[in-house]
């Protein structure tokens, strides 16, 4: 396709998304900036050298329009009822809302990693808006995906601040419904921990990519400034050292495990699924800063052709997630290849042994 | 009336955080304790079902255990967030405001 025809005319999303995946470096840089993407368009004008038409500007409100990059964030003002005040819709400038404007800007930032490193458009690959609540409740300390939105709570300023305030939770609630339109990973026991790790480590990619670090400069941490400066702790979660993020007096010490030596066997939290998470959390650690480079290339490239196997069950454990993983690496790279050797090695430091063939789960 | 509540899972589950939290209306001033006789009894809470609807889909909400005793009578139920019932609700962020670990 030649440039002109991106010109002449307003293309459909699917096509813009084809574009920005296949086309020329000319061509992917105008289609992302036509579905939405200005930052990442940055990005990419930075990493090869490449000018952008001012001309593409126009078009930009009629594509998003179609749904390729569609943020509508809502204010529930304190209160609890889904989904609130509509306060800023995509193509909207900011406004006078930090939690609002950060929802918007990670959000589009997560779409952007999915789009242009995974060729996925949004939650369900089809454009589908997203939608997200901000201000719900008071000194509400969470954040959850519900099945349609993503919901934040402002914190209660004692132990948490605004939970916008990072932008790797707002990849990980998006990733929860990527999740969910995929494998519908149980959320109970190891099946959970998945869930869960996925969600992190896709949080951690989308803060890696928007600040274009390495698996060497990224800090790995889920939740960075969301404690208040009371609480004794960096973070929610480690990736590169799990049981390491937080060591306060009220809170206790972060429990994640590193290892199935120390997995954690509870009945709450669905049977630990924040917490055992820690183990496949430092796998993907282990693997990606092994291959080195960009974490979202390869290792998050193999990680995301898995949650996307047909091999991956609802009810699958770590060791299944573990076969498929290496299966996946294999494909991609080969049998000889130091990504799957990177894979396996990872697999066995945290004390996984992954069944030698399929036919085993 | 005694009530216990237990708060877990969510984003940021942390399971020090989880302990339980007890309120009983005993020390409450009479104000307070006339409200929270009242919201019990406006949702009914000694007939809901010990596990209230749920969706199957999302992540990371937040499920509360919360039992009551009153006089001879005790029950306990479990919901997750976000709750349905606005009644059960103002129940849950009483509690969650004038309880203590
Ligand atoms: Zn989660």
């Amino acid at each position: 396709m030649k440039l002109t025809t991106v010109q002449r005319y307003i293309l459909p999303p699917h096509m813009l998304t084809a574009l920005a995946q296949h086309g020329s470096p000319e061509q992917r840089a105008i289609a992302l900036h036509m579905l939405g993407h200005d930052h990442s368009i940055r990005t990419v004008r930075m990493v090869q050298g490449l000018q952008v038409n001012h001309h593409h500007l126009s078009v930009q409100a009629s594509i998003n329009a179609e749904g390729a990059l569609h943020r509508v964030i809502y204010d529930d003002h304190g209160t609890m009822d889904l989904p609130g005040e509509c306060v800023r819709v995509e193509g909207q400038h900011a406004i006078g809302d930090v939690a609002a404007n950060e929802a918007y800007d990670a959000l589009g930032w997560t779409h952007a990693l999915y789009l242009q490193v995974y060729g996925r458009n949004s939650i369900n690959d089809a454009g589908q808006p997203l939608d997200a609540s901000v201000h719900y409740g008071t000194q509400y300390n969470n954040a959850f995906w519900d099945g349609e939105r993503m919901i934040f709570g402002d914190g209660d300023n004692q132990l948490f601040n605004r939970f916008t305030c990072a932008i790797d939770v707002i990849g990980h609630e998006l990733t929860h419904g990527v999740t969910e339109d995929e494998s519908h990973l149980a959320y109970v026991g190891q099946s959970g921990s998945l869930n869960e790790s996925i969600s992190d480590v896709f949080g951690s990619l989308v803060k890696q990519y928007s600040h274009q670090q390495t698996a060497e400069q990224a800090d790995w941490l889920i939740g960075h400034g969301l404690f208040t400066d009371k609480i004794q702790g960096e973070a929610l979660r480690s990736l590169k050292a799990p049981g390491t993020a937080y060591d306060d007096p009220l809170l206790g010490r972060d429990p994640q495990p590193a290892h199935m030596d120390h997995y954690m066997h509870t009945v709450e939290d669905n049977g630990g699924v924040h917490i055992n998470s820690g183990i496949p959390n430092h796998v993907f650690y282990l693997v990606a800063t092994r291959i080195g480079g960009f974490a979202w290339e390869k290792a998050g490239r193999i990680w995301y052709e898995t949650l996307r196997d047909p091999g991956l069950r609802p009810t699958a454990n770590f060791r299944m997630f573990a076969r498929l993983t290496m299966a996946n690496a294999e494909r991609m790279f080969g049998s000889n290849s130091r990504e799957l050797a990177a894979v396996h090695e990872a697999w066995t430091q945290v004390g996984v042994q992954i069944p030698a063939f399929a036919k085993e789960y | 009336m005694r009530i216990q509540m237990r708060t877990e899972g969510g984003f940021a589950y942390i399971p020090g955080l989880s302990r339980p939290t007890i309120l009983d209306s005993a020390t409450l001033s009479p104000q307070e304790s006339d409200e929270i006789q009242h919201l019990v009894s406006a949702v009914h809470f000694f007939d809901l079902p010990t596990l209230q609807e749920q969706t199957v889909h999302g992540g990371d909400q937040r499920t509360y255990k919360i039992t009551i005793e009153d006089g001879v009578r005790s029950h306990s139920i479990q919901v997750t967030d976000p709750v349905k019932d606005p009644q059960l609700q103002a129940l849950l962020t009483f509690v969650q405001q004038h309880a203590s670990m």
